[in-house]
Formats: structure tokens, C-alpha cells, sequence
């Protein structure tokens, strides 16, 4: 066999690959990648949900607190006379 | 591809129908297996989708990159110890179907095949790029990451143990 029959048989010898299977494996690629999409979406949105529970919980909390200290401070007015603020903080 | 940097999923459909012949060419012509080519082209182009990002225009053309990515993975697949006979990877009708000459040339694309699987995975490699997807010595040698030097070695290596091999085949008949 010479050099340029080897070369002949292997460029002639390329794998055949129809189109019905790129098309296949280009669907399989694009599901793929849609999937991972809609998982990324998914994670952003449970993410947001749990950042808007805990601003909304912090929210609460600080008006319960806020309405108790006024309660406190209506109910023991003494108490209130007796704190002493630093200058510039009312009072 | 700076669109698909971008999360352009239109554009990434483009990119990947593109691309996707040559993506399974190469990876078949590496495994010698029509489903590990799938798989392995697959996971070339979701590694594209999730690191497009770190594409660099300046250092590669994309299609470097892509079938560096490829080559890669073929490689890592062959040091799995299954391998499927070349044999078993064609897409072809049966011989009865076919005309003569596509006949022989199948029977001559099967001899090659079965010659490619007893050499070494990066001279198979270094055939597929040049001999089967037509790449210069300089680009399949960018792809593999060496030198057109060293690639060249790789390929006359490669073409000494496929011409012994059918050599062999054709003195034993």
C-alpha cells in the first residue's frame, strides 16, 4: 500500500452521521439546556420568597416592639423619667 | 457567541446546529461508539452554555474551543474500560440496499476503523482531525494543545501503525 492510498482510505473513511440524529441530539442539547434554565429560574424565585417572608417578619417584629415600648412608656412614665439619653437624642 | 455569553437562548440553538455535525464526528471518531459520540456532544455544548462566559475571542476561535472541549472529553471517555467496536458505530443502510461502490467504500471505512482501534487514543485523535474533519496540521494541533511539530509526529505515528494494520489485514486475507 503506498502513502497516497493510505491517504485516500482515510480521508474517505469519515463517520457517517445523518440528520435525523443531529437533529436528535440538538433537540436532547436544547432540552437539556432549558431544563437548566428553568431550575435557575426556580431557585431565583424560592430565593426571593424566602428574602420577602424574612423582610415581612422583620416588619412585624418591629411594630410589636415599637407599640410595646410606647405601651411601657405610657404605663411606667417613671421608669421613662429615669433613663437618661446622651444629648441629641430627644427626650 | 457573545450573545450566548449573555444568556441568549436563540442564540445558543444556532450555535449548536451549527456545530453539532462535526461535534459528533469528532467524538466518534475518537470512542469508536455512535452513543458515547451523543453524550459526549452533549455535554460539550452544555460546558459551552455554562461557560461561555470565560470564552476568550483573543486567545481561541470558538471553534477551537468547542472541539478542544470535545477532543477532551472523547479522550476522557476512552480511559473508561468498555469500548464499543468501531463496527458497531455506523449509520448505514444494509448492503443490499447500497450501490457497489458505496459497498466498498463502507468495507474500506470498516477496515480503517478496525485498524484505528489498536492505536494509541491521541493518534486517534490526531487522525479524526485531520484525516476525517479535513482540519490543517496547525489547526488540529491547536485543538489538541501542542505544537504543529509535535502533531505531526502524532499523525506519522499514527498513519505507520494503520498502514501496518491493514497490511497485516490484507496478507491474512
Amino acid at each position: 500500500m503506498t502513502d497516497e492510498d493510505l491517504d485516500r482510505l482515510l480521508r474517505h473513511a469519515t463517520p457517517v452521521i445523518g440528520a435525523d440524529r443531529i437533529e436528535r441530539v440538538s433537540r436532547a442539547v436544547l432540552l437539556r439546556q432549558a431544563r437548566l434554565e428553568t431550575a435557575a429560574a426556580s431557585w431565583f424565585t424560592w430565593l426571593t420568597a424566602r428574602a420577602s417572608a424574612a423582610y415581612c417578619a422583620l416588619f412585624v417584629l418591629g411594630c410589636v416592639v415599637n407599640v410595646a415600648l410606647h405601651q411601657g412608656a405610657a404605663a411606667r412614665p417613671d421608669l421613662l423619667a429615669a433613663v437618661t439619653l446622651p444629648s441629641g437624642w430627644g427626650g | 457567541m457573545t450573545r450566548v455569553a449573555q444568556g441568549n437562548a436563540v442564540a445558543f440553538e444556532m450555535l449548536v446546529r451549527r456545530h453539532m455535525r462535526r461535534a459528533l464526528a469528532i467524538a466518534q471518531g475518537i470512542t469508536g461508539s455512535g452513543g458515547d459520540a451523543d453524550e459526549i456532544a452533549q455535554e460539550a455544548f452544555m460546558r459551552v452554555w455554562q461557560h461561555a462566559g470565560r470564552w476568550d475571542a483573543g486567545r481561541a476561535r470558538f471553534t477551537t474551543w468547542l472541539h478542544r472541549i470535545v477532543v477532551n472529553l472523547s479522550l476522557d471517555r476512552r480511559r473508561r474500560p468498555a469500548l464499543v467496536p468501531l463496527e458497531g458505530a455506523e449509520e448505514l443502510p444494509e448492503e443490499g440496499e447500497l450501490p457497489p461502490e458505496a459497498i466498498a467504500r463502507r468495507q474500506e471505512r470498516l477496515a480503517v476503523a478496525a485498524a484505528m482501534t489498536g492505536i494509541p487514543d491521541r493518534q486517534r485523535a490526531a487522525v479524526t482531525l485531520f484525516y476525517f474533519e479535513d482540519f490543517s496540521g496547525r489547526e488540529a494541533a491547536g485543538i489538541m494543545g501542542i505544537s504543529t511539530g509535535a502533531f505531526e509526529q502524532l499523525l506519522a505515528r499514527a498513519r505507520r501503525a494503520i498502514k501496518a494494520a491493514l497490511a497485516d489485514k490484507i496478507t491474512r486475507g
